[in-house]
């Protein structure tokens, strides 16, 4: 299975090149692409100096649209799998080949990286969104998802199709919901996460309340009339 | 419907015209998108011209004053315009988007070949 990593990248010079190097040294074998998300800093800069491979946005358009860039790279590139990768070191490498063997082994669509298989969700306004989310997606889709906010995700060549032609689908836990909905499979494996390099976390207190509603209102109200 | 009231309309649709005219010579609005501001203003003048109009559909509805009638009138029009612009914002930012993405994978693309 020819499979690509995505890291969509936007101001992230603290961390990205300790992030590829960790990535080529783990997964040799994994072709990947850093996408640049029109970064102020020297994000675009290190990557050519460290000769990385970059696909570079002139402007910022946000995650759903960096990541869509990505996905169209995988699509007219053939590849049959696409993998979703936080740029700020968050997500372990170790553990994108599990992921891709379980996808291979149960020919899921989306093979989610969760956090809260083995171990339980600590108490925290985090894992409170999350569990929220969780409720929402058990309730419409009748599904169970463990860790929907994981930002560590695999899809295959059908779901790489659907996000090259959807303007409409971001890489968030909605997708997930609608993608369940429309009959697709979701599996999970354990993954552990590391705390951000460096960088500050896009979640705001005002972002993590607009993330909310938007999550719950997409997967409540919108995806029924997707 | 006092007097006010209607050479209020008038002043406003007037407003409305000079300055979409004075957009329009600095070209910064599209005649297209002048079509819908040029019947708003219209639609103000008809009303001062012929105020049974705001007084039939008052009684219609049950409105005390036909100065309601008007007051809702222009919230309905402008409630439609603001929707139809949110529509088009996120049509362009679409298409700004694909732009976006289209230039990187092609710089990409020729980065490779050279």
């Amino acid at each position: 299975m020819k499979v690509l990593i995505i890291i969509p990248a936007h101001n992230e010079e603290g961390s990205i090149v300790t992030t590829v190097n960790s990535l080529k040294r783990l997964t040799p074998s994994i072709d990947y692409v850093v996408v640049n998300d029109g970064s102020s800093d020297r994000t675009k800069e290190l990557c050519e100096q460290n000769a990385f491979n970059i696909v570079n946005l002139p402007i910022n358009v946000g995650l759903a649209g960096g990541f869509q860039a990505g996905m169209k790279y995988a699509y007219r590139n053939g590849y049959d799998a696409a993998l979703q990768f936080d740029a700020d070191g968050q997500h372990k490498p170790d553990y994108i080949q599990p992921m891709v063997d379980a996808m291979r082994e149960t020919n899921a669509d989306i093979v989610i990286g969760s956090r809260f298989i083995t171990q339980k969700k600590k108490f925290s306004s985090r894992t409170i969104g999350s569990s929220i989310i969780s409720g929402l997606i058990k309730l419409t889709t009748g599904k169970s998802i463990k860790d929907p906010t994981s930002g560590m995700r695999l899809y295959n060549a059908k779901m790489i199709e659907l996000f090259v032609t959807k303007h409409d689908i971001a890489p968030e836990p909605d997708t997930i919901a609608y993608c369940l909905r429309k009959g697709a499979k979701v599996i999970e494996v354990p993954v552990e996460m590391q705390e951000r390099l460096t960088g500050e976390s896009y979640l705001s207190v005002s972002k993590s309340i607009s993330y909310m509603l938007r999550t719950c209102i997409s997967i409540l109200i919108l995806q029924w009339f997707r | 419907m006092n007097g006010l009231l209607r050479i209020l309309l008038v002043v406003c649709a007037l407003l409305v015209f000079v300055f979409i005219i004075r957009r329009i010579k600095k070209a910064e609005i599209h005649a297209t998108d002048t079509i819908f501001w040029f019947l708003f203003a219209a639609c103000f003048v008809l009303l001062a011209a012929i105020p049974q109009i705001a007084y039939f559909f008052s009684d219609l509805i049950g409105f005390v004053s036909p100065a309601n009638f008007i007051f809702l009138f222009v919230i309905a029009v402008l409630f439609v315009r603001e929707f139809i612009s949110t529509i088009e914002i996120a049509q362009l930012r679409e298409k700004l988007h694909t732009l976006t993405q289209e230039i990187a994978l092609a710089e990409h693309k020729s980065d490779k070949e050279d």
